[in-house]
């Protein structure tokens, strides 16, 4: 057999064996309904991220009408004594925010907007851990140190501080804060894969590889990450809905670009002066943030159970 | 490689990890141009131009951005951490050292509650693997790592500082650490609320900040309690397979002393390192939850600073922080060493 046959061979078998993990990963997760629940959420709001603008027209985030602003309507239900009532015959569900949007549009109008910069964010780092982490792993010496020693540099700050410093030097712009919290979130991916390319490298099959001549990008790219794909995959699903809380964190906390952004920690703040007269403000952003992150938390620790066979039980 | 070796390789790279943190946020700090040039915390508006030369001049400020990180280490090692503008021009390190006590009381009090509920949670779920309630303390877990803890701050307000006023019941206060009428009414010895008012025997006090710390600790213990369950299960999962558990259930003894005498003492080693890298964590100031509470603590100083450009502040701030999780990490390492003899480095 030639060596690009062996190779090409190692790699059917490799493929094969992957796909038959993943259909007892499936099944898995089919047994365990909280992982199930937490896949449904995701679907639907990934499914409402994608088709959010068919609900409501992006246009009904900048039509404001200061009558109508911070009421509630419905008189089944009263939060407190003194809230504003809306108009009647206005179709309100969850109630204004202060410019007289309706409070349900905005959300859907932020979910598309929060859950890709979320993906964004973590799909960034995750490419730059597996750049930075693989050849750390791999080539080691100086390089693995020293990346060592930086990665220990940005685990010692207090995430949120790096990202506000950042924040408030660039500037209120979506840009500039999906950069501050992809700052807080690299290295966390960088040591992943360093540590799991570190594992692999010393297993027989890439001693085999090496026996046959095959460049070590391609050992790295085509077999060592494959490999180690799942501790990834287990950490972007967890990830997803920290990014999501840190993000919406700072822009609650007042970096937002535009007071009027439907962004959910934006919508939230919009409320903070308002608690106790116009608390949906604050309840349902929050509550929808809430339940995005839960989804893909659930999604990520069932993951993350299925996957670890010494957890498999 | 000796223990004290591995000790002071550690301490070497502990100096170096605050010697990058303190470059970054330099560099980050005064290396753009701000609204405040970073020498106008260093003067008053009484000074001459010729003094204000004279500050310039002597904390390097019209060298190059290097040099001038040069000059702040050398004032630092004098033990001068500058002043912070908006607090009237008091010494940085003054505010710091003001502010630390609040931090600490709400941290001390949000670990106890994290582990009063969070180990027993873990134990209950891992004694009930894959039933009703394990599945519960997932969800739990899950859910307070899924919490915006701004979003929880308020509801915690509106449920217990409002509804329960509109309700007629006892609520507790909704921020701040005493209320208006009390403060002051016990002199400062440790700066720590609850204790100050022991020492003064004023218990009506110590209750005040007891009520005014329940909220914000609870805030802060409801986003970790999950993870710590979790550990804790995971651990006790792990502990229960041994062989040794099985010894000691075929010895004949019963479940409560197999899992409290002997499975749990192995079990919690995880936990208690998770629980000090946590109150380490929080003592660097819980910024989102101080500041929904009004809670005078260098977490809500922090967002302030960097706010009004505080750069001194920053700069001290971020050091000690990264000085507590370093120093923590390491000590959690050691303690891992005497708490499992099987570790060795």
């Amino acid at each position: 057999m030639t060596e690009q046959a062996v190779v090409s061979d190692t790699r059917e078998s490799e493929t094969k064996a992957r796909i038959a993990e993943l259909k007892y990963a499936i099944y898995l997760m089919r047994q365990n309904p909280l992982v199930l629940a937490g896949s449904l959420l995701v679907i639907f709001f990934l499914f409402l991220a994608l088709t959010a603008t068919l609900f409501v027209s992006p246009d009904s985030a900048v039509q404001l009408d200061f009558s109508r602003s911070y009421c509630w309507s419905g008189s089944s239900f009263s939060w407190t004594s003194l809230e504003a009532v809306c108009p009647t015959g206005s179709f309100l569900p969850l109630g204004t925010d202060g410019y007289g949007r309706s409070v349900l549009s905005m959300i859907v109008l932020a979910i598309p907007l929060d859950l890709s910069i979320a993906f964004i964010i973590v799909s960034i780092a995750t490419a730059f851990g597996v750049l930075v982490g693989s050849v750390a792993g791999w080539v080691g010496g100086k390089f693995d140190e020293a990346m060592l020693r930086i990665t220990d540099i940005f685990f010692a700050f207090p995430g949120l501080v790096l990202a506000l410093v950042f924040a408030a030097l660039f500037g209120r712009t979506i840009e500039t804060l999906t950069i501050a919290v992809l700052l807080v979130w690299w290295p966390t991916y960088v040591r992943l894969v360093r540590g799991q390319v570190l594992v692999e490298k010393e297993k027989t099959y890439v001693e085999a590889l090496r026996a046959l001549g095959v460049h070590p990008p391609r050992i790295v790219l085509f077999h060592v990450i494959p490999n180690s794909i799942y501790p990834i995959i287990v950490q972007m699903s967890l990830d997803i809905g920290g990014v999501i809380l840190t993000f919406s964190a700072l822009m609650f906390l007042g970096f937002s670009p535009s007071p009027a952004l439907p962004e959910l920690g934006n919508l939230a703040s919009d409320g903070i002066g308002h608690v106790f007269t116009a608390p949906w403000l604050i309840v349902f952003p929050g509550l929808t943030i809430l339940v995005i992150a839960l989804a893909f938390n659930l999604v990520g620790d069932g993951l993350r159970d299925i996957l670890d066979p010494r957890l498999r039980r | 490689m000796k223990i004290y070796e591995y000790i002071i390789r550690r301490l070497a790279l502990m100096i170096f990890v605050l010697f990058g943190v303190s470059a970054i946020v330099f560099y980050l700090a005064r290396g753009f141009p701000a609204a405040f040039a970073p020498w106008a915390q260093y003067i008053t508006y009484r000074m001459k131009p010729s003094q204000i030369q004279a500050v310039i001049k002597a904390h390097g400020f019209d060298q190059p951005l290097y040099i001038q990180y040069l000059y702040w280490l050398k004032d630092v090692f004098h033990g001068d951490w500058g002043y912070s503008n908006w607090a009237n021009g008091l010494p940085t390190y003054e505010v710091f050292a003001s502010r630390f006590p609040f931090t600490v009381e709400l941290t001390v009090a949000a670990t106890i509650l994290t582990v009063a509920i969070g180990v027993p949670l873990g134990i209950l779920s891992a004694l009930k693997n894959n039933t009703a309630a394990d599945h519960a303390s997932r969800i739990i877990a899950l859910t307070g790592y899924s919490t915006p803890a701004y979003w929880f701050a308020y509801i915690l307000q509106l449920v217990f500082f409002y509804y329960f006023y509109t309700w007629g019941l006892p609520n507790l206060p909704s921020g701040g650490v005493i209320s208006q009428s009390l403060s002051g009414a016990v002199p400062t010895v440790t700066g720590l609320p609850i204790i100050d008012g022991i020492i003064a025997g004023n218990l009506a006090y110590t209750a005040d900040a007891f009520a005014h710390v329940i909220l914000p600790a609870f805030n802060l213990s409801f986003i970790s309690l999950g993870y710590l369950a979790r550990i804790v299960r995971a651990s006790m999962l792990e502990v229960l397979r041994q062989d040794y558990i099985i010894m000691a259930r075929s010895k004949g003894l019963s479940e409560r002393i197999v899992i409290y005498r002997h499975a749990l003492r192995n079990a919690l080693i995880p936990a208690m390192t998770l629980t000090g890298l946590f109150f380490a964590g929080l003592l660097g100031g819980a910024i989102i939850t101080e500041t929904v509470f009004s809670w005078p603590g260098v977490g809500n100083v922090s967002l302030r600073a960097v706010f009004q450009g505080d750069s001194n502040f920053l700069l001290l701030y971020s050091l000690v922080t990264a000085l507590i999780i370093v120093a923590s990490n390491l000590v959690v390492d050691v303690m891992y060493v005497f708490l499992d003899p099987r570790i060795k480095y």
